[in-house]
């Protein structure tokens, strides 16, 4: 029997960060057309059960629209989606599996959604699942510490295979938060050492969201669309997990890619005024002719002439046009070349602008706000002048 | 440029007034009124105001005294060239023509033009107020009367940029801002003003403001879905609390319900254990009791036996004497007994025989009594004889009236009387006799048959037949009457004696008396004798008689029944004879009687005695005997109740072993009770019973607090709260990144704007200083060496000036210094202004004072002439109007007086005035532009005033004064204003108000 193992669908995610009401609805849009493509993938491979093992929704308390848009796509999978809660969307009093319009939407729209909201194993016509459903955003212990007891296991059929679903940081890894978590992210403890193995076929697990195999049959199947600038090489983000589970077997996992964003993450260092040129031809280089796909992560550093951080100013205008994102974080220091120096300066015939320049230049030596303000007064002045040279 | 000469005509006051400048130094004094002010107005208006000037402006200048229109000629040096000026103010068709020396004449505007060429002005153009702007022009050189002591720093607003160029020029090194600086200096002040208030603050609806706001409003937000968020975790977490905070009161409860049924449980038994207690208790007492009422009956027998014992012990020797005492007391009863009965019998005897004897005596009684009542009933029959007899003597007598010898005699006498008045009147009594007669006579009413005899004694009358009527009058007179009257009251008198005695006559009554008088004998004889027989008890005696024999007859019968066998004696004597018999037996029997009867007593009193000691005995042990009974009454009771002995011992050691059982079952229900500890269990279960409350009322507050938080939790789908603090946050950061570019940019514009602000004050300060120490150069001849000013120039103006007195360090403010001071100030101020401004004008400016130094005293009057001289000395033409020429006869000024003018006006006529003069006050009109004001007024106005004043006799009238000073009627309000407030002048009355001077 093949079944999809997948995670941290994060429906709702509000990506507030992207100001743009059209980009913002784009990428959260590319979340729900995951789901759909996880429904191809599943037709195409016919895939008989769905496991999402955390995290289907961004919030424990997602609005209903999200919950409507989630549970109609849901639907258009067909065939059963078995859901456990995550850090993200935890069960627990009050939260969203226990609203009533979650019950309404999901039972009108995604008739083959069945949430496991409690460590109680459920039998189906081929695999047993042991759920391991998250209650708080973080539980002091580990959910998974039900099924130590082999015992646990004893009363289901020896055919079928048995299929653990838990949700957080087996040991080494931690799934990591990003700029829109709202506190910081701790991890919720899987400790896949102390469980039965042998008792056990496969454990589908969610939190990280790359893809990862993390023991011999366990796997993380990651986010099906990657919803953040990635940290490290070893992610697989945008993927999820064709699973063949056998009582006693290990399983066959294939990795099927699903992602459609581009996350993308660029260093920078200007050594020279000509660093922006280059900068310019390698985020060409990356971006191609593309526009709204892209989700970008800039950070540079090293210092720039007035002129030439106002032509970064423009090229860094143009890509927040084009990218879905432009995440920017800019250390570049503004020190005026010799020659601006020397125009604002060194002219005898705007006394006034000279000595302030002066003035200015030796402010912006100094460190803090007050070298940072300098700064700015240096590129405004630099623009008045221009400005006025220009008139 | 410098002055030559002025002459001003038409103006005003002034018919034709000249004045010939010296090229350094002019004075021209004159007292008040004497148009020092006006004249030098007048060369004014003829260097810049327009000759075609019209209206007011025109109209000030016309002159009420003189005909023609006002004409100013200016003669001046510029440029090493000589020009006269000529203007002609005649309204519209006012002309202008200028000349220079020994060349071409110009008119009209082009003569206008170079004009203000020469004096280097801008044209100030024409139109309304022209006369007021006109003042402008030059205002720096011009001082003005009353302006003395303005600041002068904003005079030069017209000349600013000749001072600016001069200034530079003057500064040589320096570099003044180009252009452009100020351009880019300019656009930073004023973006800079548009950011921050004059406080630093953001300028509200500026970008930074905005800005603010923005971040502020993020904040808000943030803080706002933060808190809603945090709301369903406490509500989360509050559930959960409540969920545990059950699981756990609920777990409580179980174990805390398990404890009290335990305990209630172990109280059950208790009380169990308690109430057999008391039952056992109960039981055990009652034995207790049973064993002790046992025992105690066992020792009252027992005590009572002993008692009974020695008791009867002590009675046995009473009782055999009593015992004796009994039998002799019988003995002797039996002995009394005999006696007794042979007195009974004795006295029977005696008793028979007195019956008899009594017997026999009523016989004899018997016997007498009916021989008495025998005798005793004749004698009644005598009697009774006797009493018929005078029965019927009485009865004899009662019938006859009862006349005695006195009413006979009475009657004797009565009827003598009667008599003897009946033969009075039968004396005097006529006699009729009818002795015959055929027919009837009648005598009165009788008939008188005939021969009847009558005697009428009264008037009668006698009718015969029927028809003879006669009438008889007897006697004669009264006499007759009187004698019938005495005749009949004696017949009444013996009628009324006859009468009561029921006799109709005398001798009747004394035949009654005879009879009456016998029977009345007989009676008493008869009464004599009766009164023999019976002296009135007879008939009680026989009744006592008869009673007495009744009584002894009834004696004899009683007696006779007691004594039978008797026999009835037949007569006294034998009866007497029985009696006799009897007595005699009665007499033996009684003695023998006798003797019994003392035998029987002394039987009887030896029975008394015997009876007494017995009684006496028995009492002795009475008591004892008494008390032997009580005591065996209780002793039967006792056996009674309890059973004989054995029953008794049976039941005793019964009764002891049941009490011994009773006692050890409530010993061993008190150990069982004690081991319960009932007091610690009733603790117990009070303990549990708050504890379970405590637990309930928690778990309650936890239910409701579930419900609560479970209401919290509870969404409806329509926002997702942790997505909307996501965004929030998000939102909070980008509006603080905003805000902070923002608020760098702001920040860096203000650092422009302070920047060049301080840099172009830097240069500014270098700028002026060529003009700070001319006016130090001044100062320094009135105020000591060490003043020094400090000129403000900011944004290519002069902004104010400060003076640095020798030997501080302060700058005061002009406003701040004292009106001397501040006049040698402006004038330092003024005069340097003009010597840097000369430069342009070949070294030479006019410079004009008027009166200008009003503040200060002669002292700073004179160090004010050294500021001059040495203006003079450096080139300006100083040109002073005073009137007070003596005050500066130091400066060496050329001198030139002016008179006032005449005081009379002339018509003005004549067909080249073109404009009348406006309603009202001329006076007024007229000096509109040159009055003080009020405050301003002078004291030679004011010595003037009261000069005037004094010439009309110390009174007058507003109108009338103001018209001989010839002032206007402002400046004749401020002096007398001024002389009221100093009380030199008195207000007065009349229509339009009058002075007066004090008395």
């Amino acid at each position: 029997m093949k079944i999809i193992h997948t995670a941290d669908w994060q429906v709702g995610k509000p990506f507030a960060g992207i100001e743009d009401g059209y980009k913002r609805a784009l990428v959260q849009k590319a979340r729900i057309d995951a789901i759909d493509r996880i429904a191809e993938v599943a037709r195409e491979e016919g895939a008989r059960l769905v496991l999402v093992a955390g995290d289907l929704f961004d919030s424990p308390s997602a609005d209903k629209a999200t919950v409507a848009e989630a549970s109609s796509a849901i639907g258009r999978i067909g065939a059963p989606v078995v859901v456990i809660p995550g850090n993200h969307d935890h069960g627990g009093p009050g939260s969203l599996w226990e609203q009533d319009f979650f019950r309404r939407e999901s039972a009108r729209l995604a008739p083959n959604l069945k949430v496991l909201p409690d460590c109680v194993p459920l039998e189906l016509a081929e695999v047993v699942l042991f759920p391991c459903p998250l209650l708080r955003r973080l539980e002091a212990g580990d959910r998974t510490d039900w099924l130590r007891d082999p015992a646990v296991f004893q009363d289901f059929s020896p055919s079928k295979a048995r299929i653990v679903l838990a949700h957080g940081s087996v040991h080494g890894f931690a799934g990591g938060g990003d700029d829109e978590e709202v506190d910081g992210t701790e991890p919720n403890r899987v400790d896949l050492s102390r469980l039965p193995m042998d008792e056990i076929d496969y454990v589908a697990l969610g939190d990280w969201h790359g893809a990862k195999q993390v023991g011999p049959k366990a796997w993380y199947s990651g986010t099906p669309e990657s919803d953040r600038f990635q940290k490290g090489e070893e992610q697989k983000p945008g993927h999820i997990l064709l699973v063949e589970p056998r009582r006693g077997e290990m399983p066959r996992v294939d990795m099927i890619p699903t992602g459609r964003l581009r996350w993308s993450e660029v260093s920078f260092d200007f050594a020279d005024d000509a660093g922006v040129a280059h900068l310019a031809d390698r985020l060409a280089e990356l971006l191609g002719q593309r526009a709204n796909e892209d989700l970008l992560r800039l950070s540079l550093t090293g210092s720039l002439g007035i002129e030439a951080s106002s032509r970064l100013e423009a090229l860094v205008d143009s890509l927040r046009a084009r990218l879905l994102r432009l995440k920017i974080d800019d250390r570049t220091v503004i020190a005026p070349t010799d020659r601006e120096m020397e125009a604002l300066t060194l002219g005898t015939h705007n006394p006034l602008i000279a000595t302030v320049a002066r003035r200015l230049v030796e402010l912006a030596r100094s460190t803090g706000d007050e070298a940072e303000i300098a700064a700015v007064a240096l590129r405004e002045l630099h623009a008045a002048c221009r400005q006025e040279g220009g008139a | 440029m410098k002055l030559v000469s002025a002459t001003v005509r038409n103006y005003r006051i002034h018919r034709e007034t000249r004045v010939d400048f010296d090229p350094s130094l002019t004075l021209i004094g004159g007292p008040n009124e004497s148009g020092k002010s006006t004249f030098i107005e007048a060369v004014h208006r003829g260097l810049f105001l327009k000759s075609r000037i019209t209206g007011e402006g025109r109209q000030g200048m016309v002159s009420s005294l003189y005909p023609g229109h006002p004409e100013v000629e200016i003669v001046f040096s510029a440029g090493g060239t000589e020009y006269r000026l000529q203007k002609r103010f005649s309204g519209a068709g006012g002309t202008t023509t200028l000349s220079e020396a020994g060349g071409a004449s110009r008119q009209g505007d082009e003569a206008e033009a170079l004009l203000n060429a020469l004096l280097q002005v801008e044209d100030v153009g024409g139109g309304r107020n022209l006369a007021d702007r006109i003042l402008q022009q030059w205002a720096h050189l011009w001082v003005w009367q009353g302006k003395s002591g303005h600041d002068p720093s904003g005079d030069t607003a017209s000349e600013q940029n000749a001072l600016l160029g001069r200034l530079q020029r003057e500064g040589g090194a320096v570099a003044l801002q180009s252009p452009r600086d100020a351009e880019v200096a300019g656009r930073f002040a004023e973006r800079s003003a548009a950011l921050f208030t004059q406080a630093g603050r953001p300028k509200a609806g500026s970008e930074l403001q905005q800005a603010e706001s923005r971040l502020q409003a993020a904040q808000v937000a943030r803080q706002d879905a933060a808190l809603r968020q945090q709301r369903l975790v406490d509500a989360a977490s509050g559930f959960e609390q409540a969920e545990e905070t059950i699981r756990r009161t609920t777990a409580d409860l179980e174990s805390l319900a398990a404890g009290l049924r335990k305990v209630e449980e172990q109280l059950a038994s208790a009380q169990r254990l308690k109430t057999r207690e008391e039952q056992q208790a109960l039981a055990s007492a009652r034995t207790e009791e049973r064993l002790s009422d046992l025992r105690k009956a066992d020792g009252q027998i027992d005590m009572l036996r002993r008692e009974i014992r020695a008791l009867e012990a002590a009675l046995a020797p009473g009782r055999e004497e009593t015992e004796r005492a009994r039998t002799r007391r019988e003995e002797r009863r039996a002995q009394a007994q005999l006696a007794a009965e042979a007195h009974e019998e004795a006295a029977g005897e005696a008793r028979l025989l007195r019956q008899r004897c009594e017997l026999a005596r009523a016989w004899v009684e018997r016997f007498d009594c009916d021989a008495r009542c025998r005798e005793l009933a004749r004698r009644q029959q005598d009697a009774q004889k006797i009493r018929d007899s005078i029965r019927s003597l009485r009865d004899e007598l009662a019938p006859l009236p009862r006349v005695d010898a006195d009413s006979l005699g009475r009657l004797r006498e009565l009827q003598a009387r009667a008599d003897r008045a009946a033969a009075a009147l039968e004396a005097m009594a006529a006699g009729i006799e009818v002795v015959s007669s055929g027919r009837p006579v009648r005598i009165g009413d009788r008939e008188a048959p005939a021969g009847s005899a009558h005697r009428v004694t009264d008037a009668v009358d006698i009718f015969i037949g029927d028809d003879v009527h006669l009438r008889v009058r007897p006697g004669g007179g009264n006499s007759l009457a009187e004698a019938r009257d005495s005749l009949r009251t004696a017949g009444d008198a013996l009628r009324e004696a006859l009468d009561p005695l029921g006799v109709d006559s005398v001798a009747r009554a004394a035949g009654i008396l005879n009879v009456r008088e016998s029977l009345q004998s007989k009676l008493e004889r008869e009464q004599s004798r009766l009164g023999d027989f019976d002296d009135g008890s007879l008939e009680g005696d026989l009744a006592e008689a008869r009673e007495a024999l009744a009584a002894a007859e009834g004696e004899v019968d009683r007696r006779s029944q007691r004594v039978p066998g008797t026999r009835e004696p037949l007569d006294r004597n034998r009866a007497v004879a029985w009696r006799q018999g009897e007595e005699r037996a009665l007499e033996r029997t009684e003695e023998e009687e006798t003797v019994k009867k003392a035998a029987g007593q002394a039987a009887g009193e030896a029975f008394d005695a015997a009876e007494h000691s017995l009684l006496r005995l028995a009492a002795a042990i009475g008591a004892q005997e008494t008390h032997l009974g009580e005591l065996e009454a209780q002793l039967r009771l006792l056996l009674t109740n309890h059973g004989e002995d054995d029953v008794r011992l049976k039941a005793l050691r019964t009764t002891e072993e049941a009490a011994a059982a009773a006692r050890a079952a409530l010993e061993q229900t008190r150990a069982q009770l004690a081991d319960l500890q009932p007091e610690q269990l009733e603790r117990d279960r009070s303990r549990l019973a708050r504890a379970i409350q405590t637990q309930e009322e928690q778990r309650q507050k936890a239910r409701e607090q579930r419900a609560a938080s479970r209401a919290a939790l509870t969404l409806d789908g329509s926002e997702d709260p942790l997505a909307e603090l996501t965004r929030a946050n998000v939102r909070e950061r980008a509006a603080r990144d905003y805000y902070e570019s923002v608020r760098r940019r702001a920040e860096a514009v203000r650092l422009l704007g302070r920047l060049f602000e301080e840099e172009r004050r830097v240069l500014a300060d270098r700028f002026t200083r060529p003009l700070a120490e001319r006016i130090s150069d001044y100062l320094k001849g009135v105020l000591g060496p060490g003043a020094r000013a400090e000129v403000t120039f900011d944004g290519g103006v002069f902004k104010g000036i400060h003076l640095v007195r020798p030997g501080t360090m302060e700058a005061l403010a002009f406003d701040a210094l004292s009106g001397g001071t501040r006049e040698q100030l402006a004038a330092a101020v003024r005069l340097a202004t003009a010597e840097l401004l000369a430069a342009d004008h070949g070294g030479s400016l006019p410079v004009v004072f008027d009166d200008s130094f009003a503040f200060s005293d002669p002292d700073r009057v004179r160090d004010l002439q050294r500021m001059l001289d040495l203006a003079a000395a450096r080139g300006l033409q100083i040109i002073v109007l005073t009137c007070n020429p003596s005050d500066y006869a130091p400066l060496g000024a050329r001198q030139t007086l002016l008179s006032p003018a005449p005081v009379e006006s002339v018509k003005p006529a004549g067909p080249e005035v073109e404009e009348t003069e406006p309603a009202g006050l001329p006076a007024e009109a007229a000096a509109a532009e040159e009055a003080p004001s009020a405050a301003e007024t002078t004291e030679a106005d004011c010595d003037a005033f009261m000069a005037a004043l004094r010439g009309l006799g110390g009174k007058s009238g507003n109108q009338a004064l103001c018209a001989n000073l010839g002032w206007t009627g402002e400046r004749y309000a401020a002096a007398r204003t001024r002389l009221l407030g100093q009380g030199r002048i008195l207000p007065g009355k009349g229509r339009g108000g009058s002075v007066t001077l004090p008395a």
